[in-house]
């Protein structure tokens, strides 16, 4: 099998690179052993929010704080792709999706209610949740069922009005559970489970009248992610249509309803630009010619595969990914032995304080990159000529303090499948 | 205010055991819980009865009691000790003396042991080094000791005694050199209240200071500080240890049901308000049994923790202080003229039945009750029935095994398979329930996500039943997490690495907790 370019990893930013690459003419080829975070992850693009110095105050857009990175972190992956780029990256993805499918810019920060009453400030957001914006005042009501798992009204309810006091902002919030005798009978559903059955119209009638009494003065009602699990769109057009009232989604815990729309929609747009997806193949080694890669091995229906390509995206994720390993003596790269910029040792990895606000020293390993996302060494030379690296693996991010995982994701993604056409 | 004849300060196994002592020879007592039976020391112990062999040449008389001790709760909690026998073991390098001066000690104190060859330790014990030169074979054994405190806890309650968790003790009654009762508050209700009673007995273990202050006593103690690292597998059929001066290294490798618990030895105890365990230790305990067992080094770690020993500062002058295991009651009428007012010291999990017996003996002399200790005479409740009798009063009844899931009832913690309904069962009584109760009382959290994932469930289901004080849950949560941290940073590499990274995204990805209030 030969290609043009194989990415190896097949979360955000190894699709997003593959179709940048493939926009360009290239055969692609995504290795991966996973579906990467996409499945974890809330369904919201977060593109950046906080400061990374140990501010805890909301309030620069996205484009503010990436041009503070830049000014402050040279090697930080939105410094290395540069505002512009990142926004042709939210540009391109876009346009992978249904029109409108994702709405946001790197102008200003959507703020949003989760699962468990908290704010979250967030970049892009789907059309299933975009009612949802906290800075739209009104009264919104919450809607959990009997039985169904990890989403709780009155657990929500109370704690999204306490932080909405708490940010000053006006929109009033009420909480309501309902039985439905359809889905009790099932017991313990999961939102995955209910979001499948939410296709049918007849259960969505019922829903609907028993949701339709608690809506009173509300203009928008919430769910947890269960309008559908392909589609989003017939659903929620259904009740609102029904509530007289605009329909949202919550995100909450995995496993990710959106995530797996987002999905499906990406590797449709894969698909349609001819890559191959070798989803649940593992990519073990790579073979090296001089300072470029010739080939990578791939564990493939109980054989190694030899893969031949000109260009390589190395896409493997961070920690959580595997595409850095964590040894009590130290982080490594397995694919590609890379060098990871990384503390000093065990000891220091990590702070006391889960919610320091400096972050953890750790969270910031990984690959050091150059601007063409090049791995370099620490003087930097570029280790690997035909090989790009992207996403989580990139050292420098702290996506959990920073809220920027996604966002770094498409924006590197973007960058390293449009270089790898050079090759 | 409230009228009994002895008020026992503490909520371990020497607590629960003089409640339990008293109450059997017909003594009403009130057992004083500052939280529940799982709280402090219980849930940060090994869980080793010990043989006594790793004592018998430091300290052979408290060897001999350990042994002795160590056969009466196998007899009495047959149906959760686990008799597992235990391994002291000689590596290259390590002192082939001591082995032959142990052995002898040993016969002398009539505590069995038996010298096997590398082989014979490697047919006992397959997950041994190949290293072993040799190995001793002592009747070590091991209890779950929050099951043994419960046992205690609920038998004493048969008996009468009464059982108040999640009460401080403010203040001690003392009139004209004599302890009259202690000042209460109950957690839970905010209600304070007067016990008054003939005699109290601090039993509060790492507390005890502070209690006995209450009542003008200083009582100047020191400080060791043991760190563990719990493993998500069981490595051992038994226990595991070096054969050396327990000073020396002393780490043990103690098999604890389906998991294992690795210790060190005691530690000097430099910072009092820091007691955790750092990754440095977690790496010096995992390097140590992994000279013993090798797979200690390959297993996932799932917590961390600490624990503070307290010894009076001088006993006997020919031992050190901190090797010192014997049990001292101190009756404070003789000592600083409080009559009425003990404290216990010294007792260890083995030894906890007989500084009850002790404790209670003094606390009869005082009353001039004649009614002699029957404790090791009457075997404990049984498991299965700590899970069905529900205490009088205010303790909540307890399921220690996964119940078989109701029609509608959904799993809420996967490391465990612990089920809503069993939750549920545990939130007898309304209050302000912390996580960490509900997760003692049905082992919910106590897997390899260590709470991880289910905490917000768990929360869930109180909001579900207006058991939360509305809009706090999420602090709840916040603290909850912040604790859980504490046990799981300095174990965090490899895949408990790669969990906490996913736990962490939810957390403060998806919810942005972090900059919730």
């Amino acid at each position: 099998m030969d290609f043009d370019i194989i990415v190896v990893g097949g979360g955000l930013s190894g699709l997003i690179s593959a179709a940048a690459a493939a926009e360009a003419g290239r055969r692609v080829c995504v290795v991966s052993c996973g579906t990467g975070d996409l499945l974890n992850f809330s369904g919201c693009i977060d593109l950046i929010a906080y400061h990374p110095g140990g501010s805890t105050r909301l309030g620069p857009t996205p484009a503010e704080l990436m041009e503070r990175l830049a000014a402050e972190i040279p090697q930080h992956p939105y410094t290395l792709v540069g505002k512009s780029g990142i926004e042709r990256a939210i540009g391109f993805f876009k346009s992978l999706l249904p029109e409108g499918e994702y709405s946001g810019d790197i102008d200003r920060l959507i703020q949003l209610p989760t699962a468990i009453g908290t704010i979250k400030p967030t970049g892009l957001v789907p059309r299933s949740m975009a009612a949802g914006a906290l800075d739209q005042g009104g009264e919104m009501l919450v809607v959990g069922f009997q039985g169904l798992r990890d989403f709780s009204a009155p657990y929500m309810a109370p704690n999204l009005a306490a932080s909405l006091a708490e940010a000053q902002l006006s929109a009033v919030v009420r909480g309501e559970t309902v039985a439905v005798d359809a889905l009790s009978r099932h017991g313990g559903a999961t939102v995955g489970a209910l979001a499948r059955r939410l296709e049918d119209e007849a259960l969505l009638g019922i829903i609907a009248e028993k949701v339709r009494p608690l809506v009173g003065r509300a203009s928008r009602v919430g769910f947890p992610t269960i309008l559908g699990f392909m589609k989003d769109g017939p659903t929620r057009q259904c009740l609102e249509e029904r509530l007289g009232a605009r329909v949202f989604e919550i995100p909450g815990l995995p496993p990710s309803v959106p995530g797996q729309r987002l999905a499906n929609h990406i590797q449709n747009a894969l698909n349609r630009r001819g890559v191959c997806l070798m989803l649940g193949d593992r990519a073990l080694g790579a073979q090296m010619e001089g300072q470029k890669c010739r080939s990578i091995r791939v564990a493939r229906h109980g054989q190694i595969t030899e893969m031949n390509a000109r260009g390589f995206i190395l896409a493997t994720g961070g920690i959580r990914n595997g595409g850095l390993q964590a040894f009590r003596s130290g982080i490594r790269e397995p694919l590609f032995g890379l060098p990871v910029r990384q503390p000093s040792g065990r000891g220091v990895w990590f702070r006391s304080s889960l919610f320091d606000p400096e972050g953890h020293p750790l969270d910031r390993a990984g690959v050091t990159a150059n601007v063409d996302l090049h791995p370099v060494d620490e003087e930097g030379r570029i280790l690997l000529e035909n090989v790009r690296v992207c996403g989580r693996i990139l050292a420098w991010q702290d996506p959990f303090k920073e809220k920027s995982g996604s966002g770094v994701a498409i924006a590197t993604g973007y960058k390293a499948g449009t270089l790898s056409t050079m090759e | 205010m409230e009228q009994t004849d002895v008020v026992i300060i503490g909520g371990g196994c020497v607590a629960a055991g003089i409640a339990r002592d008293l109450s059997m020879r017909k003594i009403p007592c009130i057992l004083l819980m500052q939280k529940d039976p799982a709280y402090g020391f219980i849930s940060r112990c090994s869980g080793v009865l010990e043989s006594g062999a790793l004592h018998a040449v430091a300290d052979p008389v408290a060897a001999r009691e350990f042994y002795f001790e160590n056969r009466i709760i196998s007899r009495i909690a047959e149906s959760f000790v686990e008799e597992t026998d235990g391994l002291l073991v000689l590596l290259p390098g390590d002192d082939l003396e001591y082995i032959s001066q142990l052995l002898q000690t040993l016969r002398q104190l009539g505590i069995p042991a038996r010298r096997l060859s590398a082989r014979k330790a490697m047919d006992k014990e397959p997950a041994l080094a190949p290293e072993v030169i040799e190995a001793i074979a002592v009747p070590d054994a091991t209890v779950n000791p929050y099951t043994l405190a419960l046992a205690n806890a609920h038998s004493a309650s048969e008996h009468g005694a009464q059982l108040w968790i999640d009460c401080t003790v403010l203040a001690m009654l003392v009139e004209e050199g004599e302890v009259k009762g202690v000042h209460t508050r109950c957690q839970r209700t905010g209600e304070e209240i007067d016990i008054r009673a003939r005699c109290v007995i601090n039993a509060a273990s790492a507390n005890v200071s502070a209690i006995a202050a209450m009542a003008g006593i200083p009582l100047p103690l020191g400080f060791s500080k043991l760190s563990f690292v719990l493993t998500e597998s069981r490595l051992t059929r038994g226990v595991v240890r070096r054969c050396q001066l327990p000073s020396l290294k002393g780490e043990v490798i103690v098999p604890s049901e389906c998991q294992t618990i690795l210790r060190t030895a005691p530690m000097e105890m430099l910072n009092l308000d820091h007691v955790a365990a750092s990754p440095e230790e977690v790496d010096r305990i995992i390097e140590q049994a992994g000279q013993m067992v090798p797979s200690a080094r390959e297993t996932r770690a799932i917590r961390a923790f600490a624990t503070i020993q307290t010894f009076l500062e001088i006993r006997r002058p020919s031992i050190p202080p901190a090797a010192y295991r014997g049990i001292v009651i101190l009756d404070h009428g003789v000592k600083d003229g409080v009559r009425g007012f003990y404290t216990v010291l010294g007792g260890k999990l083995t030894t906890y039945r007989r500084a009850a017996q002790l404790a209670s003996d003094a606390v009869c002399r005082r009353l001039g009750v004649s009614a002699e200790c029957t404790t090791h005479r009457e075997t404990l409740p049984k498991m299965e029935d700590l899970s069905t009798k529900a205490t009088a009063g205010r303790m909540p009844s307890v399921t220690p095994f996964a119940q078989a899931p109701k029609p509608g009832d959904e799993i809420v913690c996967q490391c465990k398979k612990i089920y809503s309904s069993e939750i549920e069962n545990s939130l007898v009584s309304p209050g302000p329930f912390g996580l960490g109760d509900i997760q003692h009382l049905t082992g919910a959290g106590i897997g390899s996500c260590q709470g991880g994932v289910c905490s917000t469930r768990i929360l869930s289901i109180l909001a579900d039943k207006g058991m939360l004080p509305e809009d706090k849950s999420n602090k709840a949560l916040r603290e909850f997490l912040e604790e859980r941290w504490k046990g799981v940073f300095p174990v965090a590499w490899g895949d408990c690495l790669r969990e906490e990274e996913l736990i962490r995204a939810i957390v403060m990805e998806t919810f942005n907790l972090d900059h919730s209030k």
